[in-house]
C-alpha cells in the first residue's frame, strides 16, 4: 500500500498540472455550494470577452444526496477539482486525458469515454454541452462547453472541466466506498471515513429529518432580499449580491431536501433566483464594459 | 471513370442518440446537391462513429460535361446592319460570354445562336466542395454549440476534416479547419494520425490501422451477434430494443463485449428500475433466464476497447452498478417506511397544473368520473376507486422523484407490497398506458377505466386552462397523444360511451368554469378531428371517414362501425349503386328548391310505382330503425340497396314534375324521405 496515490497527492497532482498549463491556483469559496462552478471566479469569470484560466478545488454541498454515510458513493458534501479556461483551446480535450494520464490513469486497461451530457443550473442561468467521462462505467469528470452564464451567451466560449474527486481516488486506490479512500498516509494511513463519515451521518439526519422549513424559508428569503437590496444600490456591490444569492441557494436546496415544496412554489423559487443572478450578471457586464473589461 | 470521393469531418464525441439521424441527413444533403448540379455517381455511403461522420462517393462521373444554351433565331439575332439585337446582348450577357465565343446551330430548318462550353474537373472539384459545406450546414443537428472564437456552430466541436478526390486532398478551408489526409485512429487503442492516400481505402483504412469500425450498421450487427452468443453459452437470452441497440452502436469505435454480474441481493427492488438503470443510464443489456423468463443478475457491457484482461473494466462497471443499485435501494426501504396510502395527503403539495389544483384534487376529481364511467366499462367499481385513490400517490416517493420515468411502477410494486388487490396495483401502472403510438393499452377493466377517467380529466382540465394550444405543429402539453390515447381505449376495449356525456361529466367535476358549453364545443371539435387523423392513418378513405363524421356523432364505436361497414363495401357495386341513387334522389330535391310537407298525403298517389316504393319504404324504415338499435351498419346498407331497383323502376316511369303541384310535392317528399334514409348511417353526399 506505500505507493498508493492519496487523496491528497492526487489533488496536488492536478494543481501542479493545471499550473504547468498556466492555470491560475486558486482557493475554494468560503460559502456553502452545491458544485465548483458557483465560484465567483468561475461565475464572473466566463462573463465577458477577457481570457481567464484558473482551477480550484471547491467542497460541494447537495443536501438531497446525503445517505446516512450509507452509499458506497454518494455524498451530501464532496469535493470537485475544477478547471476553467477561456477561450477553450482546441486541444482541451487532450489537456484533459493528459491531466489524467498525470495521475496514472492507464489508458489501455480502462474503458475511457465521453458520454453526452448537456448541462444546465436553471439557478445560475447557465448552460452548456459537453459530456460526462466514464472510467469503466463511473462518471469521473463532467467537460461543458459553456454557451450561458447568468443568462448571458458566452463569447468567447469558455469550457469546464469538473472532476469528482472521490470517483477518480476510488478507481485509482481501487476501492469499494468512498469511506475506504485514503486521504493520507503520513504516520498511519487516515481514510475519507475517519474524517467525514460521522458528518455524513449527523448531517443526512438533519437535512432530511431536523432542518426546519420556517428557519430555512426565512433564511432564503432573508439573503435574497439582502442580495436585491444591494444590487440597487448607486454603486451596485455585485459580488456580496452574488454572495448572499448563494446563501440563498444553499438553504432553497436544503428546503428541496426536506421537499417543502409543490412543484409549482419550486419553480418560482427557482424563477426568481435566477432573475436575481441575472441581473448581477447583466450589471457586472455592463460595469466591466465600461472599464473596458479589465481583467478580474 | 473510377473517381472517389471522401469527405470525413473529425469531431468530439457526437450525441448518440442522434448521430444515425445526422449521418443519414448529411448523406441526403448530399444526394439532392449531386442531383441538382447533374454530377452522377455509382454508390454513395455514409459512415458514423462517436468521434466523425463520413461521405464516401463512389464511381463519380466527371468526364467533362457540355453545357449546351441555345440562343435567339438568326433572323432575330442581328438588326440590318448585322449588329447583335437587344436580346443577343441580353443572352450573352446572361452568360457571361462575349459575341465572338458564339456559334450557330439548324434545327428543324431554322438557324439559332449557339454557345456551348464544358464543366471541366477542375469545376467540379469546386462543386464538390460547395455541395459539401451547404450538405454540412444542413445537417439535421438537435442542438447545437459553439465552441471556439470563429462562430460556427454544430453538433460539437469540428477538429479535423478530410476532403479527398481520389489520392487527391481537395485544398480548402472550411468551418475553421483546413483539409488534410490525416485521420484520427481510436483514442486510445490507435492514438496516432493515419495517412490516407486514396478515398477508396476508406474504411477500410481505419479498420486496420486505426482500431476504428467507421461503417455503423457493421457495428451494430457485432454487438448484436456477439453478445448473443455470449449470452447463449451463459444460459440466458437479451431482449434487445433497438434504440438501446442504436445508442451502444453510436457510443464505440470498436465494440468489446464483456459479460459481467451484479449482487444477487439486488433481485429483490422492483425489476423495471434495475432495468432502467442497466439500459438507460449505464448503457447495458441486461440478460434473462431461459428456463424462468426472470432477470438474472448479470449484464453484458460494450466497452469501446480491446485489453489483453478485461477484469479491470468488468470489475470497475460491476462496482458502479451495485451502488447506484444501493442508491435504489436506499430509495425503495425509505418509501416503505410510510404505508402507500399514506402519501395520498401527501399530494396537496403538487400542484397538477396552474389554476387546476393539486393531484389532491385531480385524484377527487378522478374519483368522481370512475365512479361514473364504471357504467359503460362494467369494471368494479369499488376496485376502480381504490386505484383511483393510489394512482398519483408513488410521485411523492423518493424512488419516483429519483426516476421519474419509473412513475406508476413503482405505484403497482407499493400497493403490492401493501397488499391491495392484483388488479388495482396494476390499474396503477397501465392507466399511463398508452404512453405513445403503437403503445399498448391498458389489458384489465380497472387499468382502461383508470385510463380513461385521468386522461379526460387532463384533456378537459388543459381546455379549461385554455392550454389547448392552435400552432399547427406545436403540442406541447401532448393534447393530441393524449386524445388518440382515449380515443384507442374507447375503440379497442369496445366502451360504448358517448363523448358529449364524458366530457359534460368532466366538466362538472370542475368547479366554477365559465363557457362550459364553449369549452365543451372546442374539445369535441378536437377530438372529432383526431379521430379523423387515427382513421386516415389505418388507410381509410378520407370520404368515407368524413361521410360519416359529417352526421355529427359522438360516440366513437358508432364511428367506427359505420367507417367499418361503409368500407367494407368499397368498390362494391352495392356502395356504388348507393351512392348513385343519394346522387340522383339529391340532385331533384336540390334542384325543385320546394319547401315540403313531412308526411306522406296517400290521397295523391297516383302510381303503381308510387305505391310500391311507398310500401317498400316503410317495410325498410322499420327494420333500419331495428339494425340501428344494434348498431348493424352493414344490414342497414344491404336494405337500403334494396330500394335501388324499385326506384330506377321509378324514375323511369314516373315523371316528379307533375303539372299538379301538390302531386309533385308528394313525390318529392317520398324522395325526401328515402334520402333521409341514407342519413342512419353517413353523408352519402361527400362519397361522389
Amino acid at each position: 500500500m506505500n505507493d498508493i496515490t492519496t487523496f491528497n497527492q492526487i489533488i496536488f497532482k492536478l494543481k501542479n498540472y493545471w499550473k504547468n498549463q498556466d492555470c491560475t491556483i486558486i482557493q475554494p469559496l468560503d460559502i456553502p455550494v452545491g458544485a465548483g462552478t458557483f465560484h465567483h471566479k468561475t461565475f464572473f469569470g466566463t462573463i465577458g470577452p477577457e481570457p481567464t484560466s484558473i482551477a480550484y478545488v471547491q467542497a460541494s454541498r447537495r443536501p438531497s444526496d446525503g445517505r446516512y454515510g450509507k452509499n458506497p458513493n454518494r455524498l451530501q458534501h464532496y469535493y470537485q477539482f475544477q478547471v476553467i479556461v477561456k477561450p477553450a483551446p482546441n486541444n482541451i480535450q487532450n489537456l484533459y486525458l493528459k491531466s489524467l494520464k498525470s495521475l496514472n490513469i492507464n489508458f489501455k486497461n480502462n474503458d475511457i469515454r465521453f458520454i453526452e451530457d448537456n448541462w444546465e443550473n436553471p439557478t445560475l442561468g447557465a448552460c452548456g454541452q459537453g459530456w460526462e467521462v466514464w472510467i469503466n462505467g463511473m462518471e469521473i469528470t463532467q467537460f461543458t462547453y459553456f454557451q450561458q452564464m447568468g443568462g448571458i451567451n458566452c463569447d468567447p466560449i469558455a469550457i469546464e472541466i469538473t472532476y469528482g474527486l472521490e470517483r477518480i481516488a476510488m478507481h485509482i486506490q481501487n476501492q469499494d466506498s468512498i469511506y475506504q479512500i485514503i486521504w493520507d498516509n503520513n504516520k498511519e494511513y487516515i481514510t475519507y471515513g475517519d474524517l467525514f463519515l460521522q458528518n455524513e451521518f449527523e448531517n443526512s439526519i438533519y437535512n432530511f429529518e431536523y432542518s426546519n422549513v420556517d428557519i430555512c424559508l426565512n433564511l432564503f428569503k432573508t439573503h435574497m432580499k439582502e442580495a436585491q437590496k444591494i444590487i440597487c444600490l448607486s454603486r451596485p456591490l455585485l459580488i456580496p449580491a452574488y454572495e448572499h444569492a448563494l446563501y440563498g441557494i444553499h438553504y432553497f436546496n436544503l428546503l428541496d431536501a426536506k421537499k417543502s415544496f409543490s412543484t409549482t412554489e419550486r419553480q418560482q423559487h427557482i424563477l426568481n433566483i435566477r432573475k436575481i443572478v441575472n441581473t448581477i450578471a447583466k450589471q457586472y457586464y455592463h460595469l466591466s464594459k465600461k472599464s473596458e473589461f479589465p481583467i478580474l | 471513370m473510377n473517381t472517389t470521393f471522401l469527405i470525413e469531418i473529425g469531431t468530439e464525441e457526437l450525441p448518440p442518440k442522434s448521430l444515425r439521424t445526422m449521418a443519414e441527413s448529411f448523406k441526403n444533403n448530399m444526394i439532392i446537391l449531386l442531383i441538382k448540379n447533374h454530377i452522377k455517381y455509382d454508390e454513395i455511403s455514409w459512415y458514423a462513429t462517436p468521434r466523425r461522420i463520413a461521405i464516401k462517393i463512389e464511381k463519380l462521373n466527371i468526364t467533362p460535361r457540355k453545357k449546351k444554351y441555345k440562343g435567339p433565331s438568326i433572323s432575330n439575332a442581328f438588326d440590318s446592319l448585322g449588329c447583335p439585337t437587344h436580346s443577343t446582348q441580353c443572352w450573352i450577357k446572361k452568360l457571361g460570354i462575349k459575341i465572338n465565343q458564339v456559334s450557330r446551330v439548324k434545327e428543324k430548318k431554322r438557324e439559332w445562336l449557339f454557345y456551348e462550353h464544358f464543366i471541366n474537373n477542375f469545376q467540379i472539384e469546386e462543386k464538390l466542395v460547395e455541395i459539401s459545406i451547404s450538405s454540412i450546414k444542413n445537417i439535421t443537428i438537435p442542438s447545437f454549440m459553439k465552441w471556439n472564437e470563429n462562430n460556427i456552430q454544430f453538433s460539437r466541436p469540428i477538429r479535423n476534416i478530410v476532403m479527398l478526390l481520389n489520392n487527391k486532398i481537395v485544398k480548402q478551408k472550411l468551418l475553421g479547419i483546413q483539409t488534410n489526409r490525416l485521420l484520427s485512429g481510436h483514442m486510445f487503442m490507435k492514438n496516432t494520425k493515419i495517412k490516407i492516400f486514396h478515398a477508396k481505402e476508406y474504411p477500410e483504412i481505419l479498420l486496420q490501422s486505426g482500431k476504428v469500425i467507421a461503417d455503423y450498421n457493421i457495428r451494430k450487427t457485432k454487438i448484436k451477434n456477439e453478445s448473443q452468443k455470449i449470452v447463449n453459452l451463459a444460459g440466458g437470452y437479451l431482449k434487445i430494443n433497438d434504440f438501446l441497440l442504436e445508442e451502444i452502436t453510436s457510443l464505440v469505435e470498436w465494440p468489446t463485449i464483456l459479460i459481467a454480474s451484479f449482487e444477487e441481493k439486488f433481485l429483490n427492488i422492483p425489476n423495471e428500475i434495475l432495468i432502467y438503470i442497466m439500459e438507460n443510464q449505464q448503457k447495458y443489456f441486461s440478460i434473462y433466464d431461459i428456463n424462468s423468463n426472470k432477470l438474472t443478475n448479470k449484464f453484458i457491457i460494450i466497452s469501446n476497447i480491446e485489453t489483453k484482461n478485461p477484469q479491470n473494466i468488468i470489475l470497475g462497471n460491476e462496482k458502479v452498478l451495485n451502488t447506484r443499485f444501493s442508491d435504489a435501494e436506499f430509495f425503495f426501504h425509505k418509501d416503505q417506511k410510510i404505508p402507500f396510502n399514506e402519501y395520498q395527503p401527501l399530494l396537496k403539495n403538487i400542484i397538477f397544473q396552474h389554476s387546476l389544483g393539486t393531484l389532491h384534487d385531480k385524484t377527487n376529481r378522478i374519483k368522481k368520473l370512475i365512479a361514473w364511467i364504471t357504467q359503460f366499462t362494467r369494471a368494479n367499481i369499488n376496485n376502480c376507486i381504490q386505484a383511483a385513490n393510489l394512482c398519483k400517490c408513488d410521485l411523492v416517493t423518493d424512488m419516483v422523484f429519483e426516476f421519474p420515468e419509473m412513475q406508476g411502477i413503482i405505484g403497482m410494486y407499493y400497493a403490492l407490497y401493501n397488499n391491495e388487490l392484483e388488479n388495482v396495483a396494476i390499474a396503477i401502472k397501465e392507466h399511463y398506458l398508452p404512453r405513445f403510438s403503437n403503445d399498448i393499452i391498458p389489458s384489465d377493466p380497472t387499468s382502461y377505466s383508470l385510463a380513461l377517467s385521468d386522461k379526460t380529466d387532463t384533456l378537459v382540465g388543459l381546455f379549461i386552462i385554455g392550454k389547448n394550444s392552435t400552432a399547427k405543429d406545436k403540442d406541447p402539453f401532448s393534447l393530441r397523444r393524449l386524445t388518440i390515447a382515449i380515443i384507442r381505449i374507447i375503440l379497442e376495449k369496445t366502451i360504448s360511451i358517448d363523448l358529449v356525456l364524458l366530457l359534460k361529466k368532466s366538466l362538472k367535476t370542475y368547479s366554477n368554469i365559465k363557457n362550459d358549453k364553449v369549452i365543451l364545443n372546442n374539445i369535441i371539435r378536437f377530438i372529432l378531428e383526431r379521430i379523423y387523423f387515427i382513421y386516415v392513418k389505418k388507410n381509410y378513405a378520407p370520404a368515407i371517414i368524413k361521410s360519416v363524421l359529417k352526421c355529427n356523432i359522438t360516440h366513437p364505436i358508432d364511428i367506427d362501425l359505420r367507417i367499418k361497414a361503409i368500407t367494407n363495401m368499397y368498390n362494391s357495386n352495392t356502395l356504388k349503386s348507393l351512392i348513385l341513387m343519394h346522387k340522383r334522389i339529391s340532385k331533384i330535391l336540390i334542384l325543385s328548391q320546394e319547401i315540403l310537407h313531412t308526411s306522406i298525403n296517400y290521397e295523391l298517389i297516383q302510381e303503381t310505382e308510387e305505391k310500391i316504393i311507398i310500401s317498400l319504404y316503410k317495410c325498410i324504415y322499420k327494420k333500419i330503425q331495428y339494425f340501428l338499435l344494434k348498431k348493424d351498419y352493414n344490414s342497414i346498407l344491404e336494405e337500403l340497396y334494396n330500394l335501388y331497383e324499385p326506384i330506377c323502376n321509378f324514375f323511369k316511369k314516373i315523371k316528379i314534375h307533375d303539372k299538379n303541384i301538390s302531386i309533385k310535392k308528394n313525390r318529392l317528399v317520398i324522395l325526401k324521405k328515402i334520402h333521409m334514409l341514407f342519413f342512419t348511417t353517413a353523408d352519402f353526399s361527400l362519397l361522389y
